[in-house]
This record gives C-alpha cells, sequence and structure tokens, in this order.
C-alpha cells in the first residue's frame, strides 16, 4: 500500500510540478509579463462599451494582431512584411516614404549625385543610438558594407547594386554603384538599410544586436516574447521633429485567422490586417469596422511561352484572358477588394499604365475565345492545360483558381488544377518548373516600375520561365533601368507594359485591395505597400 | 531491476542515433531551405550564393556526419532566420508546453477518473452508456473543431475566457479544455474496465461479504487498484500533449514548442524543425522509461530480468 | 460422432454465426449501418448526389440549408463559399475519406507486417535493429512526421497515401512480430522447421492465419486513425488539391466559416465524427467476435 501510495503521489506530484514549473519558467523568461497589454486582460473593458470608444485609447496604447511573429531582428537579413516595417519604425534609414509614397528624409540632410554612379550624402549631426553611442557616417559605411559583402544576407541581392562605400568626414558619406541607379533613394530607404552600430555589433557580435536591437529611430524594441508579443515605446532622443503617436505599441502574432477576428471582435486586438472577405459583415458591425486601402499586389498567372507548350500560341493565351469574367471575379469572389488590370505595375507605382487598370482590363467575351481557339486550330477539349496556384498565402487564391479553371472549362480547355502550398509555390517559381498557368500574387516594394518589369526585358531572368523574348521590349528595358530623368524613365515603362499587355507573358487579373479591421476608437491610414507604420493608426475623433 | 533499466537505458542510444537520421534525412531530402527566404524576384546567383554559405552542396552523407558530430558536442545548429541557436530556442518553449500540457491532463485527470468509476460502479445502466458515447465522441472529434468552437462559445459569445495568447492565468483554461477532452477520451475506458474487473475480483467480495459498504469498498480498495494502469497512461499521454498540441497551439496562438515548431516547418527553418522533433522524441523516450518504473514500482508481481 | 450427436451440436441457425452476434451487439450493428452507408455513398455517389461535386453556382454562395431561414430545398444542406453544393459534395467525399483510410493502411499493413515478420521469425539481430527502429519512429508524434513529410511534397491523394501509410507501420510491426513469436514457439511449427519446410510456407500457411483476426481488427481502427490524419494535415493546408473533395478539406477550407456560416464546416465535421464512430463501433465489435476466448457463442 506505501509503495503505491507513493507512487500515486509521485505522479500528482508530477503533474502539479509540470504547471508550476511551466508557469514559474515561463514568467522569468518574460520579466515583464505581469504587465502585458492591459486589453488582452479579462474581458471587463469589453463588456460596458465606452460612450465613446476613443475614449479606451487616452492611455496611449495600441494592440495589433498580425498573422506572424517576427522571424529576424537582423534588419539586413529579413524580407517579412512585419520586420520590414519595424526597421522603419526602430531604426533609421536615410530616407522614408509617406502615406503619398513621397520621399521624404530621415537621416540625410541633403545629397548629390556628383556622377552617373557617384552619390554623396550628408547626414544629421546629434543622433544618438539608445546605448549612447553617436551615429556616425561610420555606422552607416559599415551597415552598407555589410550588405555589400555578405553574400549569406537576405538583403544582400538587393546591394549588388552597391560597389563600395567611402567615409569622407563624420558626417559625410559617399556611395558608388556598380551601374547608374535612379532608383538609389529607394535603396537607401528600405529596412534593409538600417544603420547599426559598429562599435556594438563588432564588440559583441550581431547576435547581441538581435537579441535586444541597439536603434536610433522614432521608436524601440523593448520586449521580445516569441510567439506571444513583441512591444515597442517611443525613443525619448528622437532626432525627428514629428513624434511618436503612441506611448506603447503592442503586436501579437495570432496564425489562425478565425481566432485572429475573434480577438478583434472581443477587444482583445485593436487592429488586425487583412480581414478574410467572409468576416467582413462581422468585423463591418458592433465596437469595430474595416478600413480598405489598395495595395500594389497583383493576382496574376505566369505563362509558359516555351516553344511546343499550347500556351506558346498567341491565340490561346488571348483566349484565356477572354475566357476570364475580372469583373465578377472582384466583385463576388472579392467583394470589391479587387480592380481588374492588365499589367503587373501597382497603381500607385511611378510608371504605371493606366489603359491597363479598371474596366478597360476586362475583356470577358466567352463566345469570342471560343472562336479564336476555333480560329487557331482547336475544338472544344483539344487543349488541356495546367494551372498551378497557391492555397492560402493570398487573399482568396484557392477560391480564385477554381472560378478560372471553371471559366476555361466552359471555353472548351480542360484545367488540371494543382494546388499547392507556400513553400512549394515558391520552389515552383524559383527553380522554374512552373506549367502552362502558374497563379501567383507578385507585390512591388520598390516603388519603382523597372522593378516588376524585369519578366519582360531581363532575358536572363525570364528564361525558363516564361520564355519570353521580345527584343524590343529588352532594349527599352535596359533603357529604363539606366534612364535618370523620371519622366522619360515612366514613358519608357509604359509602352514595355502596353506590348507585354498584348503578348501576355503574364495575364494579370486583379489588384488586391487590403481590409483592415479596426476597433471603432481608431481610424487606420492604409499605405499602398502593405507595410503598417503604427502612427498611421491614429485615435478616431 | 537495476540492471534492467540501465539495459533499457543503453537501448535508448541506438534509438536516438536512429531518430537523428530519421530527422535529418526528413528534412534534407527534398526541397530547398533556401526558398523562402530570398524574395521570390531574386536573381539565381544570390540563390546559389546563399545556398553555398549554408553548406548545402555537399553530399547528403558529409552533410549527416556533420550534424551527427555536432549534436554529439550539444550543437543541433542556429535558427536559418533569427542567428541564434536552435537548442536554446526550442528549449525557452519546452516549459510554455509543458504548462498547458500539465494543466490539460489535470483537467483529463479531473474530469476522467470520477466518470470511469461511476460508469463502472452503473455498469450498462444510461449513464454508463452516455459517458462511453461522449468519449468515443471525443476520440473522434477533430481538436481543431473542438477549439474553435470553444472560443467561439465561451470567448466571443459569453465572453467568460480570452480568445487567445498566454497572458492571463485564465487563458490556460480553453486551450487546457480542448486538449482534456481527447486525453479524458482515452482515459475514461480504461479507469472503467480496470474498475470493472478489480470489482469482480475475491478480496473485494470477500470485502461486501463482510457487510463493508459499498462506498467504502470503492473508495479504500479498488480506486487504488483502478488506478494502477492509469499512472502509465498519464506518462504516457505527457509527450502527446506536448508534441500533438500543434493543432491547439496553433488555434489558441499557445507560443509553446508546437507553434514554434509550425513557424519553423513553414519557414524552412530547418535547424529549428530538426532540434523540435528531436527534443520531442527523447521527452517520449523519457516518459516512458518513467512510467515502467512507476509500474514496477507499484505492481510488485511485474518484474524484469 | 454419431449422427443424432452431430445434429445436437450443430443447432441450425436461420442467420450465420456472424449476424447473430452483431445483432446482439447494439453498437456492433450501428457501427456497420454507418460504415454500409459511408460505403455505399463512395460507391455510388454519382448516382446519389444531386448535383456534380464541382459545378459551381456563383449566384449562389454560402447558402443556408433548407431547414433554415434562407435556404431552400434546392441546396439541402446549403452552399459553401464557391457555391458548391454541401451535400453532393459531403457524398463524393466518402470516396477519398475511404480511399485514404483504406490504402493507407494497406501500405502500413503491407511494411509493417513485412518488418514484423523478419523481426518476429529471424530474431537476433535483424528482431533488435527493427525494434528499435520502431521505437525510434515511437516517439515522435504520428502528426508531426505526416506534416513534415508532406510540407516537403506537393499535397494531393497519392502523398498522402504514401505518407499516411508509412507513418503507421510501426502498429503491424509490433502486433505481427509478438504473434509470430508466440507461434514460433507453437508444436506444430517446430515440427514444420524440424522437418525442413521452407521458410515461406511456414510462414504463408501456418502463421499467416493464426495472425489473421488480430491484423483485421488493428486495420479497423486504423482506417479510423487514417481519416483523423487526414484532417489534421487538411487543417494545416498540407491535405489533398481540388478537384480532389475530402471532409478533412472541406473541414479546413469551412473552418473560417464558423462564426458567420456555421454549416460550411459543420456538415463534414458531423460527417467525420460519425464515420470515425462508426468505425470504431465496428472494429470493438470484431475484436469482441473474434476474440478466441469467445468462440464458444
Amino acid at each position: 500500500m506505501t509503495k503505491k501510495a507513493m507512487a500515486l503521489l509521485m505522479v500528482a506530484a508530477m503533474v502539479l510540478a509540470l504547471a508550476a514549473c511551466g508557469g514559474s519558467a515561463s514568467s522569468s523568461a518574460a520579466p515583464a509579463s505581469s504587465a502585458a497589454p492591459a486589453s488582452s486582460d479579462a474581458p471587463a473593458s469589453s463588456e460596458a462599451p465606452a460612450a465613446n470608444p476613443a475614449d479606451q485609447f487616452a492611455d496611449g496604447v495600441l494592440v495589433i494582431g498580425t498573422g506572424s511573429d517576427l522571424l529576424s531582428t537582423d534588419p539586413a537579413n529579413q524580407n517579412q512584411t512585419n520586420s520590414q516595417d519595424l526597421f522603419h519604425m526602430i531604426g533609421s534609414q536615410m530616407f522614408h516614404r509617406d502615406l503619398d509614397f513621397n520621399i521624404i528624409p530621415d537621416l540625410c540632410v541633403s545629397y548629390e549625385q556628383t556622377d552617373d554612379v557617384t552619390w554623396e550624402f550628408k547626414i544629421r549631426e546629434g543622433v544618438k543610438f539608445n546605448n549612447g553611442e553617436d551615429l556616425t557616417a561610420e555606422d552607416v559605411a559599415f551597415s552598407y558594407d555589410r550588405l555589400i559583402n555578405d553574400t549569406a544576407l537576405v538583403g544582400h541581392s538587393y546591394y549588388t547594386a552597391f560597389e563600395s562605400t567611402e567615409v569622407v568626414d563624420d558626417y559625410t558619406i559617399r556611395v558608388k554603384t556598380v551601374a547608374p541607379r535612379p532608383d538609389m533613394l529607394t535603396l537607401v530607404s528600405m529596412s534593409e538599410s538600417t544603420i547599426l552600430p559598429k562599435d556594438y555589433v563588432e564588440a559583441n557580435g550581431i547576435e547581441a544586436y538581435m537579441r535586444q536591437p541597439v536603434t536610433s529611430g522614432m521608436y524601440q524594441l523593448t520586449e521580445w516574447v516569441p510567439d506571444d508579443h513583441y512591444t515597442i515605446v517611443p525613443n525619448p532622443d528622437y532626432y525627428g521633429e514629428n513624434k511618436a503617436t503612441w506611448n506603447e505599441v503592442v503586436y501579437r502574432p495570432i496564425p489562425e485567422s478565425s481566432t485572429r477576428v475573434s480577438e478583434l471582435l472581443t477587444g482583445g486586438v485593436d487592429v488586425i490586417y487583412n480581414v478574410p472577405v467572409n468576416e467582413w459583415e462581422r468585423v463591418g458591425s458592433g465596437e469595430t469596422h474595416i478600413d480598405y486601402g489598395e495595395t500594389s499586389r497583383v493576382m496574376l498567372m505566369v505563362t509558359r511561352l516555351t516553344e511546343g507548350t499550347v500556351t506558346s500560341d498567341p491565340k490561346v493565351r488571348q483566349a484565356i484572358e477572354m475566357a476570364i469574367d475580372k469583373t465578377t471575379i472582384c466583385e463576388q469572389l472579392l467583394q470589391g477588394a479587387g480592380t481588374p488590370t492588365r499589367t503587373r505595375v501597382g497603381s500607385a507605382v511611378p510608371g504605371f499604365n493606366t489603359d491597363l487598370f479598371g474596366d478597360a482590363a476586362d475583356l470577358y467575351d466567352p463566345e469570342g475565345a471560343k472562336a479564336l481557339l476555333a480560329e487557331a486550330g482547336y475544338n472544344p477539349g483539344d487543349i488541356t492545360v495546367t494551372l498551378t496556384s497557391p492555397s492560402g498565402r493570398y487573399l482568396m487564391d484557392t477560391e480564385m483558381s477554381q472560378m478560372i479553371a471553371a471559366y476555361l472549362e466552359a471555353v472548351g480547355i480542360h484545367v488540371n488544377l494543382e494546388l499547392v502550398d507556400s513553400t512549394v509555390m515558391g520552389n515552383m517559381f524559383n527553380e522554374k518548373t512552373n506549367k502552362e498557368l502558374f497563379l501567383i500574387g507578385l507585390s512591388d516594394a520598390q516603388y519603382d516600375g523597372c522593378y516588376p518589369l524585369a519578366h519582360y526585358g531581363d532575358k536572363a531572368r525570364v528564361a525558363g520561365q516564361t520564355d519570353y523574348d521580345n527584343p524590343k521590349v529588352q532594349e527599352l528595358y535596359q533603357q529604363a533601368l539606366v534612364e535618370l530623368d523620371p519622366e522619360k524613365k515612366e514613358a519608357l515603362e509604359r509602352e514595355i507594359q502596353a506590348i507585354a499587355a498584348d503578348e501576355r507573358p503574364h495575364i494579370c487579373i486583379a489588384q488586391l485591395k487590403a481590409a483592415f479591421g479596426v476597433n471603432n476608437g481608431l481610424e487606420i491610414h492604409p499605405r499602398m505597400d502593405s507595410n503598417g507604420m503604427a502612427d498611421e493608426i491614429t485615435i478616431a475623433k | 531491476m537495476l540492471r534492467y533499466f540501465l539495459k533499457r537505458i543503453g537501448q535508448m542510444i541506438p534509438v536516438l542515433l536512429i531518430i537523428t537520421l530519421i530527422v535529418f534525412l526528413l528534412v534534407n531530402v527534398a526541397g530547398d531551405p533556401t526558398a523562402n527566404m530570398l524574395p521570390l524576384d531574386a536573381p539565381p546567383e544570390a540563390r546559389e550564393a546563399l545556398r553555398e554559405a549554408m553548406g548545402l552542396n555537399r553530399p547528403l552523407a558529409v552533410q549527416y556526419v556533420d550534424y551527427l558530430g555536432d549534436v554529439l558536442r550539444g550543437d543541433f545548429g542556429t535558427s536559418y532566420r533569427s542567428n541564434l541557436p536552435a537548442f536554446e530556442l526550442a528549449m525557452e518553449r519546452i516549459p510554455v508546453s509543458l504548462k498547458l500540457a500539465g494543466t490539460a491532463l489535470l483537467f483529463a485527470l479531473i474530469m476522467a477518473i470520477p466518470l470511469g468509476i461511476f460508469s463502472a460502479q452503473f455498469a450498462n445502466s444510461p449513464f454508463d452508456l452516455v459517458v462511453s458515447g461522449i468519449s468515443v465522441l471525443g476520440r473522434a472529434m477533430p481538436n481543431f473543431w473542438v477549439g474553435i468552437m470553444l472560443i467561439l462559445l465561451f470567448a466571443v459569445h459569453l465572453k467568460w475566457f480570452p480568445v487567445s495568447g498566454a497572458a492571463t492565468a485564465s487563458s490556460l483554461v480553453l486551450p487546457a479544455l480542448t486538449l482534456a477532452i481527447q486525453s479524458a477520451s482515452q482515459i475514461i475506458p480504461l479507469v472503467r474496465s480496470n474498475m470493472l474487473s478489480i470489482m469482480n475480483e475475491d478480496y473485494i467480495r470477500t470485502a461486501r461479504s463482510k457487510g463493508l459498504r459499498e462506498s467504502l469498498i470503492i473508495c479504500t480498495h479498488a480506486f487504488k487498484n483502478a488506478l494502477v494502469p492509469v499512472v502509465t497512461i498519464v506518462a504516457l499521454e505527457l509527450p502527446g500533449l506536448i508534441g500533438g498540441a500543434l493543432i491547439t497551439e496553433t488555434v489558441f496562438a499557445w507560443p509553446g514548442l508546437g507553434q514554434f515548431l509550425i513557424q519553423a516547418i513553414n519557414n524552412k527553418d530547418m535547424a529549428v524543425v530538426q532540434v523540435c522533433i528531436f527534443l520531442i522524441a527523447v521527452i517520449t523516450l523519457a516518459a516512458n522509461l518513467l512510467a515502467d518504473l512507476v509500474y514496477c514500482l507499484i505492481d510488485p508481481r511485474i518484474r524484469y530480468d | 460422432m454419431k449422427k443424432k450427436d452431430q445434429a445436437y451440436h450443430e443447432q441450425k441457425h436461420l442467420l450465420p454465426r456472424w449476424l447473430r452476434s452483431l445483432w446482439h451487439s447494439k453498437t456492433g450493428l450501428l457501427g456497420f449501418f454507418i460504415v454500409a452507408v459511408v460505403v455505399i455513398c463512395a460507391v455510388f455517389a454519382p448516382q446519389i448526389a444531386p448535383y456534380p461535386p464541382n459545378e459551381m453556382h456563383p449566384i449562389d454562395m454560402l447558402k443556408p440549408p433548407a431547414f433554415s431561414a434562407g435556404g431552400s430545398a434546392k441546396y439541402l444542406l446549403g452552399t459553401d463559399n464557391l457555391g458548391y453544393d454541401i451535400l453532393s459534395r459531403l457524398i463524393y467525399g466518402a470516396r477519398v475519406s475511404l480511399v485514404i483510410g483504406v490504402l493507407s493502411v494497406v501500405v502500413a499493413g503491407v511494411i509493417g507486417t513485412l518488418f514484423g515478420l523478419i523481426a518476429g521469425y529471424y530474431g537476433g539481430i535483424l528482431d533488435s535493429i527493427i525494434m528499435r527502429i520502431t521505437d525510434a519512429f515511437h516517439s515522435i508524434p504520428r502528426t508531426l512526421l505526416a506534416l513534415v513529410a508532406v510540407s516537403m511534397m506537393s499535397g494531393g491523394l497519392v502523398t498522402l497515401i504514401i505518407v499516411i501509410g508509412v507513418t503507421g507501420w510501426i502498429t503491424y510491426a509490433r502486433l505481427i512480430r509478438s504473434e509470430v513469436l508466440s507461434l514460433r514457439q507453437r508444436e506444430f511449427v517446430k515440427a514444420a522447421i524440424t522437418i525442413g519446410t521452407p521458410d515461406w510456407q511456414i510462414i504463408w500457411k501456418h502463421i499467416m492465419p493464426n495472425v489473421f483476426s488480430s491484423f483485421v481488427v488493428v486495420s479497423t481502427l486504423a482506417v479510423a486513425a487514417s481519416i483523423l490524419a487526414e484532417t489534421s494535415l487538411s487543417f494545416l493546408g498540407l491535405g489533398i488539391n481540388p478537384p480532389d473533395i475530402s471532409w478533412g478539406f472541406m473541414l479546413s477550407t469551412g473552418r473560417n466559416y464558423l462564426a458567420t456560416h456555421w454549416w460550411v464546416a459543420t456538415w463534414p465535421g458531423l460527417a467525420l465524427t460519425i464515420t470515425v464512430l462508426g468505425i470504431m463501433f465496428l472494429g470493438n465489435w470484431l475484436r469482441d467476435y473474434l476474440d478466441p476466448h469467445n468462440q464458444g457463442l
């Protein structure tokens, strides 16, 4: 009996110890977790809705629900939207972009382009990192050199454009590019180009930086409990004229979308990005509402023009585009969160061709499509294409691909629908193993028409993927790459888009809108690049 | 008996080796880990450079031996994303998962033991059938469905508990309940059948014939003996609750090992995936060994030579 | 035996033994009935389903079931987010769920039985190695193993069958091994070995038939487990691809609609739960029926 009792006691003790040690361990790992965001505490805060919902934000605390956690806190080694946003808020770059995509100075006070490939930037004086170190041109050189030289960094691929840096004096730095770069200002405003503290990183290693970033921007990161939340607060020594709007911004990663919506509705979070279409009604009523914003993400089908594939016939491609009712997709499926388009370039990006957007972009004509196919020598049922599509990566992607397949079947084109997950989709895209049609949502973080147009004009880039080979387009592209006059550049880019729209290496469907779920006490002013700065969320009047 | 356990521990070593091999093969055989690390439009040269830098172009056997060597020194690699040691990152998450697992087990026992005992006492009554039905149901329902329903009912509609996260003590309730329902469904039939077989045993009949009250008999004699296999079940359920809570942790945004692992799989963060699987396997092996130990101590009839 | 004794011992019954036993066991009967319905749906789907499963009705997206406000008899169980009729998809979904369930069990059974036979029959170092391998697999949760494996390949029916099958082999290996071990000690097997019967003949004629009943019981429960495994994988986005339909896929895509349009996820969820229940009941009855101790019934 004693042995049994002993064993039973052991087990009971084990179970209780687990619960207890788990509790104490987690609270020692997150020292401030007892000061966890107030609004995620007991639901009392949402039981009696304030007369004015804006009142609950009097304490200046904002809670945002995101779809994923921070993956990397090395600004040069990340390319996720949430870490890009983070470094735009806590770090300093040469320039920022405001809501209208204008370049505004951040660190840089003046600049000069001394020749085609040399740029000289003068930076502010008196900027301090939050460990007390001064920010000088040495730190800038250090950060840029790292991007130029370390090939293992994710951000490196953007900075192959730079050749070298030169510290002229404490507050002046010269950057040489490999070829003329009209997008220079963009390159030095990206989150990847966040300035790192040279002395600190050299002394302690980048790992120490990643555990607690040492930054100089408007906010600073005070706490990161992985998979639970990360918090930013204003930087008291910030040099800029605009002060931080919020006293504290807490980001809570919640991967499961229905859970995220539930948190918004119960007041556990105040804002969520990307509300699924079927939840718009629920979120649009009660204590929350939806704010919409244009993005530069275009859902399009990458088409294979390789000799021997059925889609190498331009009539087939045209018939495919004519078979699809883009307006119904935008209005019924996306519930208005999309606009038909025939160009890959986003509507707010310089160089965008307006003739290829909106109603003019819907070529829906199923009878015409069938006639065209007959003209090309195909009877209904003769053609089979494979449509590969990601599932759950973009807004309504699964449903969109199924609708497209149904439209194609209706004009006599048989479709093998292949749904793949995000990673496999990425592999197929990179390894160029896409088949006839490949649905994907490409966007543009560069605010430069040339970036998306590489898919039409850079022969090496498209070889094996679309195999689109139009020498005129390639020539125009090379010209646009180095054209420093913005007006001439945009004219070239518009011409490329017009040609590409008729030749269809990409069959574009719709430009997506983003839907933000917002507490009624707040307003959001969304950005086109789907990045989000906390200060664009303001308390409602 | 000591010899038996030493032998068992010795057997664990080849098993651990095989686990590292399985984990390594699983994670390195197909797909390109760099796929999601660069923007989709990055030029192929950048991708090749990244692969070289990560040593992914060497033959598999060489990579495995390297990996094994590191593991034996306690180095499970670095998370490709965050540049921090994968082992430390995973270990940080274990207490959080343990907290959930422990609470779930507690709930499961609180539900299962009384239900099991009473359904044995009133065997074949309507009560018994209902409980049987519920426990089979608990095994048949997909756990994410249960989780989402609980959120909708108790968090959104009734607002009794927070929807997700691990901020307060009450955040523990719904996820633990979701897991507990599944565990309890396994435990109830076990308790019931053990109670049934014990209640028919001779020494119980003796006690009854001596005129002792039924409830006293249940509480003192039958109860303790019925619990014996339950003890091993507790030890065995534990790894399932940690490693198998992947889905529940995702639904409730519970920052434990499960969610960490799912994110790592989505991001192809190989080092993290490998170390998590390895840790879960080690915990399972340890739990099995513990179960055997406890069982041995309890039941003197079991002796391993 | 004398003729009248024979007549006494062989009481004539109207129904075969298994049917009588089934009738006695209420849950077994229920399970049998449920499984029968599912199988009929799977086999006769084109005849039973009101619509083809992949026929979209974009004007009728997200219509409620017939008995709800706003519903109509046109779509008895309502429509989903793409305008598909849920009842038809439920019926066709039975096919995939059953196919995955059964075929993955075949894969697991073949692999597991092979290893179990080798381990149990030949013993020695082969046995030790195989046992260590099963220990290793056993210590990794099955869902996790399947998840990592499927995330490396693209989803789809065949991948799922293989992955779910391969991750389930250890149950069979252990079962077969222990049966073989005990059978090997039996006199008739020892005798066969002594007279020099080839191994494969011993295995085939003596060992396999005796293992049969446990095999069947384990298999029924394994089918239920496979169906549930597919559901979990679909939840994580790694299940089958359209145009294939499975209940797990329907449940997974419908889960985001639980708060607003409850029927999209609830019907497949019920179908899954009831089917798994039915299989478990049937399995339990089979186990009791095939139990050698019950042969006297």
